[in-house]
């Protein structure tokens, strides 16, 4: 059933998109931090 | 330099694995073991993935809102909440979108028609809206505070709309279906019902492991957006003496020149301090 | 963490970091290639500049009037059932609105015309249908159409399925207790 499909994919691939420009946009800024540095905390 | 874990500990990892684990699950139920419906047949299956996208949708929203209250709350005023606001109004405008769109699918395959302006879509609409509007106004710059308490206001208005949205099914004639679950004598098959159930595990777990990264990324945004750029030139520096070049074109060395001289006079007195330190 | 804190006290203090940290950012650009934090810092001011502001305030003021003049004009009556149809037709007249009922056994399919009747509590409405049905239509099932009164028939120019939150499978004893709500 494509609709089904369609649906699951959907909600997939937003999830991936958004999860990989989060992690990414974290990983970027903890480099960018000086070194020793904790970082979120 | 090390490895660079990103926003990453043991707890991210733990809500990661827990969230890979009950989406499979999840998928492995909804997609294969679970019966079609006497109705809408194989369309049943996106009741496995739409009721529990909305679900974090609206609890992306409220998290905000109690957030922003506890921001302007004078005794609990801390910009950790303002943080948590941000990043559950993110995150929860992402599962808004996922809504719609598997909402317009399913409704496709089953009503026939991809969007009627009935009051439960509308009101989802507009809330995807109004919330898109607030992620806007945390974008606007200027000075954090005042920031933090305008958008802490407006995201205390804006969430009147969630009670809204979930009553609208049963305060109106709408063509969406009214609750599932929460209701005198839900009608739902024994492991449809089990598979629903475990989809809003599923989600919450998602839900929860971006929630935490994202409000990794605002602690760190909070900071380079405070401290200049006296943080992110140290690095730069260290890089370069380091010869670490993961990334040719962006550990360019930048120029001395104009950076120095504004990170020195933004930055405060530790972050001064590492810059010295590193040259 | 100790800078995190410091940096949340001074409210005085932190705006012009963070004003002086835009314009160094403006000021490093041209030189060498941008590093990857003052870009993030940029990013989360991307609606800094008073003209990029009101063209934001436009683009979300403008998508919400959209759906609240769409929307909320005819939400709370999204549709009227059978019997509330049939009373107002006099003064419904040949204006387009939405009817709810429950298909009877009736259909009858010539060539793109779908004629059949619908049913709520006991008021019946003649509906001819000039759209093709979508593929949950059959006798049994709950409906909104939309369309108008012509006479004593209902013309429809779209069918919409009104499925029940109930799921079972189809050989469930209960699959046939299915009602609109």
């Amino acid at each position: 059933m494509s609709y089904v499909a369609g649906g699951w994919a959907a909600a997939g691939v937003l999830v991936a998109v958004y999860t990989w420009r989060t992690l990414r946009r974290g990983r970027v800024l903890v480099r960018s931090l000086p070194p020793g540095e904790k970082t979120w905390r | 330099m090390t490895v660079h874990k990103g926003t990453a500990n043991q707890l991210t990892r733990v809500l990661g694995a827990g969230s890979l684990v009950t989406v499979a699950l999840t998928a492995l139920f909804g997609l294969w073991l679970t019966p079609p419906d006497a109705v809408q047949g194989q369309l049943v299956r996106l009741i496995y993935v739409h009721p529990a996208a909305a679900t974090a949708c609206y609890v992306g929203f409220g998290l905000c809102a109690l957030a922003s209250l506890a921001y302007l709350w004078p005794r609990t005023r801390s910009r950790r909440w303002d943080r948590l606001a941000a990043a559950s109004a993110e995150v929860g405008v992402v599962f808004c979108v996922i809504t719609l769109a598997t909402g317009s699918i399913w409704g496709r395959g089953s009503w026939g028609v991809w969007w009627t302006w009935d009051a439960r879509l509308t009101l989802t609409a507009l809330l995807c809206a109004v919330f898109l509007g607030y992620l806007a106004l945390r974008r606007t710059g200027g000075n954090p505070e005042s920031r933090a308490l305008t958008s802490a206001i407006v995201a205390v208005v804006c969430v009147a709309l969630v009670p809204i949205d979930h009553y609208a099914t049963s305060w109106w004639t709408t063509l969406h279906q009214g609750d599932t679950l929460m209701r005198a004598n839900p009608l739902i098959h024994g492991s449809q019902l089990y598979t629903m159930l475990l989809s809003f595990v599923a989600v919450g777990l998602v839900f929860s492991w971006l929630v935490v990264h994202r409000y990794r990324v605002e602690v760190l945004e909070d900071r380079f957006e405070e401290e200049g750029f006296a943080v992110a030139i140290a690095e730069r520096r260290a890089e370069a003496s380091a010869a670490v070049q993961d990334r040719p074109a962006e550990s360019a060395v930048v120029g001395p020149g104009p950076a120095v001289a504004a990170s020195s006079s933004s930055a405060g007195s530790e972050m001064g301090r590492d810059g010295e330190v590193s040259e | 963490m100790a800078v995190t804190d410091s940096a949340d006290a001074p409210t005085a203090s932190s705006s012009p970091a963070a004003a002086s940290a835009e314009a160094s950012g403006a000021g490093a650009s041209p030189g060498a290639g941008v590093p990857p934090a003052p870009r993030l810092v940029r990013r989360r001011a991307l609606l800094g500049s008073r003209r990029r502001q009101v063209i934001a305030a436009a683009v979300v003021a403008a998508a919400i009037a959209f759906v609240v003049v769409e929307g909320l004009g005819n939400a709370t009556e999204y549709y009227k059932t059978v019997p509330q149809a049939v009373a107002d037709r006099s003064s419904l007249g040949t204006r387009h609105f939405r009817i709810m009922g429950t298909v009877d056994d009736d259909v009858r399919q010539v060539g793109n015309t779908t004629t059949f009747s619908i049913t709520y509590e006991r008021v019946t409405a003649q509906v001819v249908d000039t759209k093709e049905p979508p593929q949950l239509f059959k006798p049994g099932v709950p409906v909104v159409l939309e369309g108008s009164w012509a006479g004593n028939v209902f013309q429809s120019d779209l069918i919409m399925i009104k499925h029940t939150s109930n799921y079972t499978p189809p050989t469930d004893p209960y699959a046939t207790t299915q009602t609109s709500k």
